[in-house]
């Protein structure tokens, strides 16, 4: 087994907006029959989408069943985190980017104009084989104490505020009336042009 | 106007180049789509051309977990377009794509963009049989006819028709969505063929299109009602209110509303029985309850968001009233009252038809609790069709115009700070949207006003 371990920090593009990148950037010793194998875990404010991955990472991977991707968070079934694992050969080029795109959801609407996402470092899984063939694979897992965690990132989201209830409610049922009524009269108007007057010329 | 300006013109003025060069432009920017979607991570393709590859392919691929669910499916061994997720569109438009995957990938765009053709087909020759002579020989009346002013009546006519064509062919919104890979001109077709029909007073097999096209997307159901008025009148109708309701419930609207309502329920009885309850709820059932919370042109998107049930909130005690106001029923009072009044209202007439749907189709979406840029086409179809018969002076024209598109880039503006820079303007989005309502309302009342029959 080698002696010298991987070593990854994840970091995104961009604090802001719902759509940004999760790259991972790795750095790897040079061991060709070694795999490496990442695992992410999401809280449910973020939703990957599987076909954008897909189209976007070159690796194999893994993803939990999201399901419903237009729900906010906080629904019954936007309660659990995501878990996605991607898997990297040894015949990789040295250092590997994984880029992941990741959207985040609507928040619950709360008194706070923002909220924060915490994106925990995602785990790594570095497996080589020993070298009598017939034994299993050595695996070591990365960062050493094995869990989810280390510098994580924050991703700052704007949140509905609930003390505009009211107005929206208010605002939104007047205006729509009012547009509603207003157009009501000019239906009343044209009626009135395009036919009475075609009934006056068929009387006279 | 210079040489070249008078050029333009005349190369616009035959349908032929302005076919020429809408088909061009549509090859080429489907084949530039798949040059940079190759070499881009931002696709030029639609998100939704990939939604309708992929529910084809599960057509396409039954495996373990997709198998079409209805009584009669295993009989057919086909898969379930509905195990892609977010697919909430007929079966029908699956099946159409399924040589995505056998003979090219681009097929649907080449599909939709020829569908995109054919409606400006559809459009011209309506236009050069039927809207612009009826104008011209009310103009005509006024003065003696001689030979050469018929011709040049006729040729007058075509320049007319192909130059109002072009506002379709060549808008670069339609050409765009087309070959990106939207479905929506599949949609355009079937109701550009339904009110070819209607014009042309072939209501059997205007009453069959109908039922596809509200098979399709069921929006197109309110055309009927305009329809019902003009099959009545055709007979003459009696005055007051009994000759409107006679005019309007007789033998032959009963037959049109029979055959309309039968081929729509034919279909919707085939679709169920092969791919069962998921077709019922994901065509249909799913849009009457759908919370569109996520910011859109529609206003209602904010009070969605603030009212979603998420898990774990206790019930508010709210007056009865605003529970109402809650309900995500409550936008269809305003949109079905004004969108069904104005069929009845307007379509008494056959020459008022096609200002009739377009009415329907403006309020039906003014008022939607839904709106985005794509629902536009629905209604900005007719206009080729309905401009011969509007009178607008070109100061209010171009009015109505920065009014129409002023008001989506100010939600725009806003929106973008607010998906790409994450900037709380939630509230500011919703004034803008009852902006986008107010002037919008305004705008249709402008085109109601300046309708001349």
């Amino acid at each position: 087994m080698t002696s010298s371990q991987p070593v990854l920090l994840s970091s995104r593009d961009d604090d802001k907006g719902y759509h940004f990148k999760y790259t991972t950037r790795l750095s790897s010793p040079n061991e060709p029959n070694c795999s490496i194998h990442l695992r992410y875990l999401f809280p449910p404010d973020i939703y990957v989408d599987p076909y954008e991955l897909q189209d976007q990472l070159r690796h194999p991977f893994w993803l939990n069943d999201t399901i419903n991707l237009e729900h906010p968070v906080g629904t019954s079934d936007t309660l659990s985190w995501t878990e996605l694992q991607v898997s990297l050969v040894g015949s990789e080029k040295p250092d590997p980017l994984i880029v992941i795109p990741l959207h985040t959801r609507y928040g619950k609407p709360t008194e706070s104009r923002v909220g924060y996402i915490t994106l925990p470092q995602p785990l790594g899984l570095w497996r080589c084989p020993l070298s009598d063939t017939h034994s299993p694979l050595s695996s070591t897992l990365f960062p050493k104490n094995g869990v989810h965690g280390g510098e994580s990132n924050a991703i700052r989201v704007p949140l509905g505020l609930r003390s505009h209830i009211d107005q929206v409610e208010l605002g939104t049922a007047v205006v729509v009336t009012a547009a509603f009524l207003y157009l009501l009269s000019v239906f009343y108007t044209t009626t009135h042009r395009l036919y009475a007057s075609g009934e006056k010329t068929k009387r006279n | 106007m210079t040489l070249n300006g008078h050029g333009l013109l005349r190369a616009l003025s035959s349908f032929n180049n302005i076919l020429l060069i809408s088909v061009a432009i549509r090859i080429g920017l489907i084949l530039y789509s798949e040059w940079h979607d190759a070499r881009s991570v931002v696709k030029y393709t639609d998100i939704d051309y990939r939604v309708f590859s992929d529910a084809a392919r599960f057509v396409l691929q039954p495996s373990v977990g997709n198998h079409a669910q209805g009584p009669l499916g295993t009989w057919f061994s086909v898969g379930d377009p509905y195990t892609r997720q977010t697919y909430r569109y007929t079966p029908l438009l699956a099946v159409l794509l399924t040589p995505n995957h056998w003979l090219h990938p681009s097929f649907g765009k080449y599909l939709f963009a020829a569908c995109d053709i054919v409606a400006g087909i559809l459009m011209y020759r309506l236009l050069v049989a039927i809207v612009l002579p009826s104008i011209t020989r009310t103009k005509a009346s006024r003065r003696p006819s001689t030979e050469e002013s018929v011709e040049d009546a006729e040729s007058s006519i075509s320049r007319q028709a192909s130059l109002l064509s072009a506002v379709h062919l060549l808008n670069p919104l339609v050409f765009s969505i087309s070959t990106r890979g939207s479905s929506e001109s599949v949609l355009s077709l079937l109701v550009l063929l339904t009110l070819y029909f209607a014009l042309k007073g072939k209501w059997t097999r205007t009453a069959i299109l109908l039922g596809i096209s509200t098979h399709w997307k069921i929006y197109p159901f309110v055309y009927g009602v305009a329809c019902l008025g003009v099959i009545g009148s055709e007979r003459g109708a009696a005055k007051g209110w009994k000759g409107y309701v006679g005019s309007v419930v007789n033998g032959r609207t009963v037959r049109f509303g029979l055959v309309s309502a039968a081929t729509f329920v034919g279909l919707g009885v085939l679709m169920y029985a092969i791919w069962g309850y998921p077709f019922l709820y994901e065509s249909y059932l799913y849009h009457v309850h759908r919370r569109d919370h996520r910011h859109n042109f529609s206003p209602y998107f904010y009070l969605i968001y603030l009212t979603y049930p998420f898990e774990g909130q206790p019930a508010e005690e709210l007056p009865i009233w605003r529970h109402v106001l809650r309900s995500p029923l409550i936008s269809f009072l305003p949109q079905m009252v004004l969108s069904v009044g104005a069929g009845l209202l307007f379509g008494r007439r056959k020459q008022d038809l096609t200002f009739a749907w377009f009415v329907q189709t403006f309020v039906f979406v003014i008022f939607n609790k839904v709106c985005t840029s794509q629902y536009f086409l629905w209604y900005t179809l007719f206009l080729p069709i309905l401009i011969p018969q509007l009178s607008i002076s070109p100061r209010w024209a171009v009015l109505y115009v920065a009014v129409w598109f002023g008001t989506q880039a100010l939600w725009l503006a806003e929106a973008y700070k607010l998906e790409f820079l994450g900037e709380n303007v939630f509230y500011g989005l919703w004034v803008r949207g009852l902006i986008y309502v107010v002037g919008h309302s305004w705008v249709l009342a402008g085109l109601m006003q300046a309708y001349r029959g």
